[in-house]
């Protein structure tokens, strides 16, 4: 069966009133046309007196709008003894502000029909975000606007002890009742060993997340909570001037300190091979992850790793998943996946063996495609098939204005990164633009003898 | 940290007033804003078709992305996985991701790949899918992919064995997972071995070792066709234009099959009875409560939709309200209310502190006991139905969501205009129907349990709470 594999030429202006497209609808393609796909957001943007940066993105197609705040602050900067503390104070986001109320949040958003509602906080960032319908724009930037500039003023040592075991249950919930949870925990400690603000894992320790004080709530808010150091992105169904003028009201009068300085936390270097064996007291089969050091997010290389992470692991020819899965079936699951981070990537290779296999043959297999892969590096065709992998996720992720990979998150996350909302088109580019010799280069200088491999074996033994 | 921005905060710090009382300039902000009226909700529009063959074809036209997405839906599902061999459905649909009669499963995963689009197959309850979406521009080739994997599979032997070795590896995994633990086994305690959801729809280690590739052929044989199937679009296409594709691959696509049988009813359990399945030194019990409740299309669903939401479906729920804000010894609980073809269910569920487990079931046989003592306020279903009606486009966002209304449409053989006519049918209902529907469904003496956690810690507290039985197993 012979298949037309290039990709269409795509220009997408995701704008107010509707889009441009161009090609997209064209059957038949010149053959001498280059696989390009450029894509806009096109937004707004512009600064408050007191700091607060405001992105707008109109887009009228649905009678919805997307409200995204991301504060400037993450795990990464969490001091010693206060792990887990940048998420414990997003949950304090949404117990009480003085004039909402309390626990009026997600009763209010919720009765407003608000859908893709939810506050995250990873290593690097904190976000808070909601679609609602188009009309009730003014009530979430009311409610927004309220915690942000007011939250210390309804703070009570109640609420503080309820979110602490609210966020212990948490940990047990998504870490230690959960299968390799301790696991990764473990893992993460290895990668970056105290006192990398990266070591709690975002979540925390149960001792450090218990020892929160209503001072360190105070203290954090004051810091990293001024409008300073947010970015406020509304998108979709609004007038530009109304909404501007009801930021400006909400968000204009909101004083606080300057923008803290993002803290500068070099990544550890992995300086030798390491095997650590970990019990593994939840699950039933034993697993392995091998863990590389990679560049920090957005830097050089990142999208050759992303890429190789493709061509490694991810459709069943790609060559580990073929190789454990097809050839010698030693895994019941194999991902590989290179994470950014403000402070240091991870190229990560995970595998769980099959009833009666073990970790040496995990091992074995793993270093075996490697080395293939040195020797006989990536075709045309593989480097092809990772880059529309990855182009489809991020188009996908655009049909919404809000939630998880949406439009909003998209401006924020190239805003917070680098600066620079407007990236979406060079983000795309940086993938088209990897060769198979930057595959094999960064195969070459990351995926090295210097990496962590962790071995989880089932308490009990593998049954 | 940079020694000049230090001297700077601490400086600017020093001249901030108290930021734990309200300036009095603020006080304009104790009034919620009046928001204005609401724009006419946009839901989407489904467009059916038929073509000569019996296959229906059910469009939704998107034109913001040059992207389709294509699903084969099929009615049957789980449900028809005759006796001893739970997980037939669920994994004849994983062999229609694997070799066709013309390509290799590698070649199909290649070429799939080579589009960027993405593929796969599911089976479900209910139904079975295999989809396909990706660039619109590829549409002609996406489609002769679907139709070659889901209409002409090769059912290699070799294939076979490696689906169900993988499938098997999976559900042994399964069973160290609390979560993966309670929802195998949760079908039967609410349903009974015997009925056709009475099982979890991808089977057991035990189920799944006894199928073969001759029981996978049969269920093929019998359930795929076209006039059981629809084509789902969702995407950048019209409906003449996905009338024409289907046309062309799955146009010549015959096969007659029998009537699918009946779902019979199925009734909740005289009392409540507590299973406990051990996870020795488990930190979090995983719960269940629940029963069976009545099929789709039943008049009192949009009165027990409401009632759940009060109870249990909302984050503001009384439900998670207590357990997580006032009792805080969960991270969440929520309960929802699921609609099948035949009689679908009620669940309530939480990750509860171990040590705290009774506590949290006793509060949740509680909370069953106040929704009809302390019945739903005028306040509460206002808010829920609010919540329920004004969510509604905003669930449609993507077309992976259109998607499944259209499947849930033609499997459920609901009317095209079911999700634009949810409101009125949610406006409808009054505060009586609501507060019969939770007095009627949401009793707590039939409601089964299954818990997932640590018996030498739960199961005498558990037992002094009187609910019932209780039965304590291994996994």
């Amino acid at each position: 069966m012979k298949l037309d594999t290039r990709i269409a030429p795509v220009l997408l202006v995701l704008a107010a009133g509707g889009c441009k497209t161009t090609g997209g609808g064209d059957p038949k393609i010149d053959p001498d046309v280059k696989p390009t796909t450029a894509i806009e957001i096109p937004h707004e943007t512009y600064v408050l007196d007191n700091g607060l940066e405001v992105i707008l993105h109109q887009d009228e197609r649905l009678p919805l709008v997307a409200v995204s705040i991301w504060y400037h602050v993450g795990a990464i900067d969490e001091v010693e003894g206060r792990s887990g503390f940048a998420h414990l104070f997003e949950h304090m986001m949404f117990q009480a502000s003085p004039h909402v109320g309390e626990d009026r949040f997600f009763r209010i958003l919720e009765e407003i029909g608000g859908t893709s509602l939810n506050g995250t906080t990873n290593f690097d960032r904190t976000n808070y975000f909601e679609t609602v319908p188009a009309h009730e724009l003014e009530t979430v930037l009311w409610m927004e606007s309220d915690r942000m500039g007011f939250l210390l003023a309804s703070l009570t040592q109640q609420a503080l002890d309820v979110q602490i075991d609210v966020v212990q249950n948490e940990r047990r919930q998504s870490v230690e009742n959960r299968e390799y949870g301790l696991m990764d925990e473990r893992l993460t400690q290895e990668l970056y060993p105290k006192p990398h603000p990266y070591y709690g894992s975002v979540i925390g320790s149960m001792d450090d997340i218990g020892a929160a004080t209503l001072d360190d709530v105070r203290e954090f808010f004051r810091t990293y909570y001024t409008p300073a150091n947010a970015t406020l992105v509304v998108a979709g169904d609004f007038e530009r001037g109304e909404a501007k003028a009801l930021v400006e009201k909400y968000f204009g009068p909101l004083k606080g300190r300057p923008k803290p300085p993002r803290r500068d936390v070099p990544p550890p270097p992995i300086t030798a091979p390491k095997k650590i064996d970990f019990p593994e007291p939840v699950a039933k089969l034993p697993k392995i992850s091998i863990a590389w050091r990679g560049p920090s997010a957005f830097e050089e290389d990142t999208a050759a790793l992303d890429l190789l992470s493709h061509v490694i692991s991810g459709t069943r020819s790609a060559r580990l998943d073929k190789a454990v899965t097809f050839d010698d079936q030693i895994a019941q699951s194999v991902t590989a996946y290179f994470q950014e981070h403000m402070s240091g990537g991870v190229f990560q290779i995970d595998l769980v063996v099959r009833p009666g296999r073990t970790l040496d043959e995990a091992v074995t297999a793993i270093d075996g495609v490697l080395d293939d892969l040195r020797k006989n590096p990536p075709t045309a065709a593989e480097l092809r098939r990772a880059k529309n992998s990855q182009e489809t996720s991020i188009v996908r992720g655009l049909e919404q204005l809000g939630g998880f990979g949406g439009r909003a998150e998209r401006l924020q996350l190239y805003n917070h990164f680098l600066q620079d909302p407007d990236r979406v088109a060079w983000d795309l580019k940086r993938y088209q633009d990897v060769t198979i010799e930057d595959l094999s280069r960064v195969l070459d200088r990351y995926l090295t003898d210097k990496r962590i491999a962790i071995h989880a074996v089932p308490k009990g033994g593998a049954k | 940290m940079n020694p000049v921005a230090l001297t700077l905060t601490l400086a600017l710090a020093a001249a901030t007033p108290d930021d734990t009382t309200v300036p009095a300039d603020a006080a304009w902000r104790a009034e919620r804003p009046k928001t204005g009226d609401p724009k006419p909700p946009k839901l989407p529009v489904f467009e059916r078709a038929v073509l000569s063959n019996g296959l229906t074809i059910l469009v939704t036209q998107l034109d913001a992305l040059p992207i389709v997405s294509f699903s084969l839906v099929t009615k049957g599902g789980a449900k028809l996985d005759p006796k001893g061999e739970a997980g037939l459905a669920a994994m004849t649909y994983e062999m229609l991701g694997e070799s066709t009669e013309t390509m290799t499963a590698l070649e199909l995963s290649d070429a799939v790949a080579d589009l960027g689009a993405s593929f796969g197959t599911h089976g479900d309850r209910d139904r079975g899918s295999v989809s396909i979406g990706g660039l619109t521009r590829n549409a002609d080739e996406m489609l002769e992919l679907l139709a070659s994997a889901a209409l002409r599979p090769r059912f290699a032997p070799a294939d076979f064995e490696r689906v169900k070795q993988r499938t098997l590896a999976g559900l042994f995994r399964r069973r160290g997972s609390p979560q993966g633990l309670a929802f195998e086994r949760v079908p039967e305690l609410i349903y009974g071995a015997d009925h056709p959801y009475g099982h979890a729809p991808t089977g057991s280690v035990e189920t799944v070792e006894a199928l073969t590739l001759d029981a996978v052929k049969r269920y093929f044989a019998q359930t795929m066709a076209p006039g059981h199937s629809a084509l789902v679009a969702a995407g950048s296409l019209s409906l003449d234009e996905v009338k024409a594709l289907a046309e062309k691959h799955l146009g010549a696509w015959k096969r007659d099959v029998e009537a699918l049988p009946e779902v019979p009813a199925a009734e909740a359990h005289e009392r409540t009875a507590v299973y406990l399945i051990d996870k020795a030194g488990a930190p979090q019990t995983m719960t269940i409560v629940g029963r069976p409740v009545f099929a789709r299309g039943h008049p009192d669903e949009a009165a027990l939709t409401l009632a759940n939401e009060v109870f249990g479906g909302a984050f503001s729920s009384r439900l998670n309200m207590n357990l997580r804000e006032e009792k805080a010894i969960t991270y969440g609980a929520s309960s929802q209310a699921a609609f099948r073809d035949g009689t679908g269910v009620f669940l309530a569920y939480s990750a509860i502190r171990a040590d705290a487990t009774a506590l949290g079931v006793s509060e949740i046989f509680e909370e069953l006991k106040r929704i009809t003592s302390n019945p739903p306020t005028p306040e509460e279903v206002e808010a829920a139905r609010s919540a329920l009606i004004k969510s509604l486009s905003g669930n449609f966002e993507r077309s992976g969501a259109i998607a499944g209304a259209a499947a849930s449409i033609f499997v459920y053989e609901l009317p095209l205009d079911y999700y634009s006519t949810l409101a009125e049918k949610y406006d409808e209902v009054d505060l009586e129907a609501v507060r019969a529907a939770a007095k009627k469904y949401l009793v707590p003496g039939v409601m089964q349990v299954l818990l997932v956690g640590d018996a030498a810690m739960i199961s005498k507290p558990i037992e002094a709470l009187g609910l019932g039985t209780l039965e304590v197993s291994s996994p």
